[in-house]
């Protein structure tokens, strides 16, 4: 029975579904823009916290550390308290919309960002910096240069980040609600697909859920990888 | 006269609550080759590293007549290079590693171009141009990043160390070479070496740091045969350190050593002294002639206890009144011992050294 769910779950992922299609495409927006989101502001504060020396430097990153493993639908309720009807923000009416979702998975996929940003940067010799100053760079051209030394501890950072948010779905279900087509997403889809029984329906979804999430970190992986540099 | 590229005065250096470097006074001039020398630990890095404003510091620090402050610092360090003990490179191709300080200074690709080829065919490394600097040899990386310092024309070259991962051979060439260059062009040079060899061969002053401090300033061939005390002694190589007591009697001086004898001794600069180096290439009475040409010298006989061959003739290990003495003698004269012969030596009191 297993075997046969499994393959109709194959015909159904090959002959296409528009309500999987349309989960699929809500997944991509909502944990694409969490990511960046969580890159655009995570990445330069990990990279900084590397790079700057001051008092409780260690107890920032304590917390940072802490947040990496931060549960999900703990996220979830937090942002929840903040948007629903009674909360502070609860007069913008987001709750139960993608935005919120996004604001969830932000905030479970900054932590990881800025730890694995700190941890890319600090892996690189710290003399490296000394020796581009004593050559006459520039502190920011001295910087620059780190980060670029650090790129592929720095991608794996964003790698670890979409892989975090595409994969939750506590915060999600929590923030979202599942509602059809509005914030059902291929996880909660999936939740929801088990509890009604229809494992095919279930195989087919995570199926799309793991092509999704090997697309992104194989193009991630092929930025990481080593360039040839040659003279020109 | 050379004008003084480098001064400081009143120069400290703290770290973690601990001083590292105490410098009173101290100028470099242009052109000129310095070479520091110091046990592990003794802030001979650190001084480097201070000079090339990589150090916070308190004092003042002159280079090339400004006066080094915070807002000026990255200026300076552009009229200067350092290459570090331990080798760094950044990824990519060793033509880009080299290029690196020129792109700093936004210099035109091609331009850069030609002054990599132009470095690394001086410094025979051209060959390595097009691989990747992660694929490079340990010796290769240090010739990489002595290349990496010159290709900006410094005024002022720091090396800290940056022979050591090479062969004797490739050694001496860069030694040769980094010399050429800098009086080519006007360059002054520091060198941090742990081999004196080195110091001998590369500079002219050295400077010796104990602790932080200054405790020598001459040439590599003062400090050779007079160091300050015994831990320079010892480093730079004088293996025959005997415990003796200063004897005076009217206006005449002798040593005496551990083991009885008495040297008569008249270049007395101070009184509180307990210990004599005895240079290891004294005569050996071969012949005759050999002692007349040398009759004022100090005569003695002793017992070869072992002989062993060294770089340049052979290491011969004497008991003279139950004290050993290591000695060094050209090959031309092995037929003049053997072991458990009597022999007869002679000391040049002129070359013995009091600490």
């Amino acid at each position: 029975m297993e075997m046969q769910a499994f393959w109709e779950a194959l015909q159904f992922v090959v002959t296409g579904n528009d309500e999987v299609w349309a989960i699929a495409w809500l997944t991509i927006q909502v944990s694409g823009i969490a990511t960046l989101i969580s890159v655009a502001i995570g990445l330069p504060f990990g990279i900084w916290l590397a790079l700057t020396d001051f008092p409780g430097k260690k107890l920032i990153y304590s917390f940072i550390n802490y947040g990496m493993g931060f549960p999900p639908v703990v996220a979830g309720l937090m942002i929840s308290l903040l948007l629903w009807r009674y909360g502070p923000l609860g007069n913008l009416s987001l709750m139960y919309t993608p935005t919120a979702m996004i604001l969830a998975q932000t905030m479970i996929a900054m932590p990881i960002i800025i730890g694995f940003s700190f941890t890319a940067i600090m892996s690189v010799n710290p003399l490296l910096r000394y020796q581009f100053l004593s050559l006459g760079a520039k502190k920011w051209q001295a910087d620059w240069l780190l980060i670029k030394e650090a790129r592929l501890g720095l991608l794996a950072a964003v790698i670890a980040g979409f892989g975090r948010v595409s994969a939750e779905v506590g915060a999600s279900m929590m923030v979202g609600g599942n509602i059809k087509g509005q914030t059902r997403v291929l996880t909660t889809a999936t939740v929801m697909e088990v509890g009604k029984g229809n494992y095919e329906m279930a195989l087919a979804i995570s199926a799309v859920l793991l092509m999704i999430a090997y697309s992104v970190v194989l193009l991630l992986t092929y930025l990481q990888h080593e360039r040839k540099r040659e003279i020109r | 006269m050379k004008e003084a590229i480098l001064k400081m005065d009143h120069l400290q250096v703290q770290r973690e609550g601990r001083q590292v470097l105490q410098i009173d006074h101290f100028q470099l001039k242009r052109g000129e080759l310095l070479a520091i020398v110091g046990s592990n630990g003794a802030g001979k890095s650190t001084f480097l590293q201070t000079v090339n404003g990589l150090q916070k510091f308190s004092g003042k620090i002159s280079l090339f007549g400004e006066t080094m402050q915070d807002d000026n610092r990255t200026r300076l360090r552009r009229r200067m290079s350092m290459v570090f003990q331990e080798t760094i490179l950044q990824s990519g191709s060793v033509a880009e590693t080299i290029g690196i300080g020129l792109t700093f200074r936004e210099m035109k690709k091609i331009e850069i171009l030609e002054k990599v080829e132009k470095v690394s065919t001086v410094l025979r490394c051209n060959h390595l141009l097009k691989r990747q600097s992660n694929t490079l040899s340990g010796g290769e990386k240090q010739r990489i990043g002595i290349a990496r310092a010159l290709i900006t024309k410094p005024e002022l070259l720091l090396l800290d160390e940056p022979f050591a991962a090479l062969d004797l051979r490739i050694r001496r060439e860069m030694i040769t070479k980094i010399r050429a260059i800098a009086q080519k062009e006007a360059m002054s040079v520091i060198l941090v070496t742990h081999d004196f060899a080195e110091a001998l061969a590369f500079a002219d002053r050295a400077i010796v740091i104990e602790q932080g401090k200054i405790v020598q300033d001459a040439s590599p061939q003062y400090i050779m045969y007079h160091p300050v005390n015994e831990v320079l002694a010892r480093l730079v190589g004088i293996e025959n350190i005997l415990s003796c007591q200063l004897q005076i009697q009217e206006n005449t001086y002798a040593v005496q050593l551990q083991n009885g004898a008495v040297l008569p001794y008249k270049n007395l600069s101070k009184e509180a002294v307990s210990k004599c180096c005895i240079p290891a290439d004294i005569c050996i009475f071969a012949n005759e002639i050999e002692k007349q040409k040398h009759g004022d010298w100090f005569p003695f006989v002793a017992t070869c206890n072992e002989i062993r061959p060294s770089k340049n003739g052979y290491e011969l290990t004497i008991d003279w009144q139950k004290q050993q003495l290591k000695l060094y003698f050209s090959r031309q004269k092995k037929e003049c011992f053997a072991v458990n012969q009597e022999i007869e030596f002679a000391l040049n009191l002129a070359e013995l050294h009091l600490i």
